[in-house]
């Protein structure tokens, strides 16, 4: 079995830094806004919602919502093999979580033009401009967290790198949870929430 | 090296100017705090611009002198943003253009508002559209104060001194501010009240409020630096 990384921040109390902790708590006290705002939108105008819940997709949202959850997993055994130095399967399992989030993408952009299609847009109503505006950042989110991970995947290549770099390994990882975290509030919020 | 003191001194000063001419100017004088709905009709704004217009060219005019203040501690960040990158300073360069761009689309808006109170007797559509011109122009373009946050914070992260001149958390700050600026291009979407509309929560209160939160800790920062005088200056 290989040896574990000396000098990440496993041995440390928190994984990644603490620059990044302060970066997401703040990310998650503004989707708290939104979905604050979409819960008293909902309070005072309830038929409005209920009728724009009805005509969204529910299977692409729950599909989504699993595609998620499944690439959390990989980016965990991903950090995991990364912490054993074990760089094949540190690779193997960052690509399946970037094709997770290729394959989110997809969907969303597919259940944006049914919705566009149908003949609903940004301005429409009140839910309607709260469903495209939180996913659309949410949507903005998964790209970025793509971007932090393809950067590991064509930068970190031998265990030298995966010992230097190992706190931009869990960094993203800890991002992309964030992502995760983030998309099933939405999702029950926005879909499922009668 | 050279002492960095006087440049930090300026920039501290600068900023001061910028609160007191621009924030002062701008949001107390003019009456533009909170900003006008994007709801009113055309006969209440050309109201709104006969009855204020003295206070409204005032403010204004102090607003737009503010917003040159904003350049010098832009400048002198690029300058020490530079003595941390390597090579071409590239990060520094781009920050100071963004700078630029940021100024320029934060005086403009100023010049309009003022067309719309120049001639109040005008048709009171007139002065609507200067005036939504105005908001849109002023809510809208934040990719050049969002670029120069990335560029900070690119450095920022970069920087491997035992005392990097700014926190690390710092930095991440920054790249949340950049990313929480990704509201304001909806601004032109809302002609009605709503959290993306240019008065609204996320357009409005949190993407302009929430980097002036962060520029205030940095001129604390910078100010407890020139009262402590630097440890070990570009000691890398």
């Amino acid at each position: 079995m290989p040896s574990e990384v000396k000098n990440s921040s496993i041995n440390n109390t928190i994984p990644a830094e603490l620059g990044l902790w302060i970066f997401i708590l703040i990310d998650m006290c503004i989707f708290a806004l939104y979905f604050w705002v979409f819960a008293w939108g909902k309070a005072n105008n309830a038929e409005m919602y209920t009728q724009g819940q009805a005509t969204l997709n529910i299977f692409f949202g729950g599909f989504n919502t699993a595609v998620l959850l499944i690439s959390s997993f990989f980016i965990a055994t991903s950090v995991h093999a990364a912490r054993l130095l074990d760089i094949k399967r540190f690779q193997t399992f960052l690509k399946f979580t970037i094709l997770g989030g290729v394959i989110f993408l997809v969907v969303k952009t597919i259940e944006y033009q049914e919705k566009f299609a149908a003949g609903f847009d940004i301005v429409s109503n009140e839910f309607y401009r709260n469903y495209f505006t939180f996913t659309g950042f949410h949507l903005l989110h998964v790209i970025f967290g793509l971007g932090f991970l393809c950067y590991l995947l064509f930068v970190i290549k031998s265990e030298e790198q995966v010992r230097t770099k190992m706190l931009h390994i869990e960094g993203a990882a800890l991002y992309w949870h964030m992502v995760d975290l983030l998309w099933v509030v939405l999702f029950s919020l926005i879909y499922l929430v009668p | 090296m050279h002492d960095r003191t006087p440049l930090m001194i300026i920039a501290v000063i600068s900023l001061f100017m910028v609160t007191v001419l621009y924030v002062g100017g701008m949001f107390i004088i003019s009456g533009f705090l909170p900003p006008p709905s994007p709801t009113l009709t055309e006969l209440e704004l050309a109201s709104f611009y006969r009855e204020n217009r003295t206070s409204i060219i005032t403010g204004l005019t102090m607003a737009f002198v503010g917003t040159g203040f904003m350049l010098p501690p832009c400048i002198i960040g690029s300058v020490f943003m530079s003595e941390v990158e390597e090579g071409f300073p590239y990060f520094a360069s781009l920050q100071g253009l963004c700078a630029l761009a940021t100024v320029l689309f934060t005086a403009f808006p100023n010049f309009i508002w003022m067309t719309a109170a120049f001639r109040v007797d005008r048709a009171p559509e007139l002065i609507a559209m200067l005036h939504d011109l105005g908001w849109i122009m002023w809510a809208t373009p934040s990719w050049g104060f969002a670029f120069q946050l990335l560029c900070v914070a690119v450095v920022g992260l970069k920087d491997k001194k035992p005392e990097p001149f700014i926190p690390r958390w710092m930095s991440y700050l920054a790249i949340w501010l950049a990313l929480g600026m990704t509201a304001t291009p909806l601004v032109p979407f809302f002609t009605v009240d709503g959290p993306f509309a240019w008065n609204g929560l996320f357009s409005f209160w949190i993407a302009f409020f929430s980097p002036v939160v962060w520029i205030a800790i940095l001129c604390v920062i910078v100010i407890l630096k020139i009262i402590n005088g630097e440890k070990q200056p570009n000691a890398i």
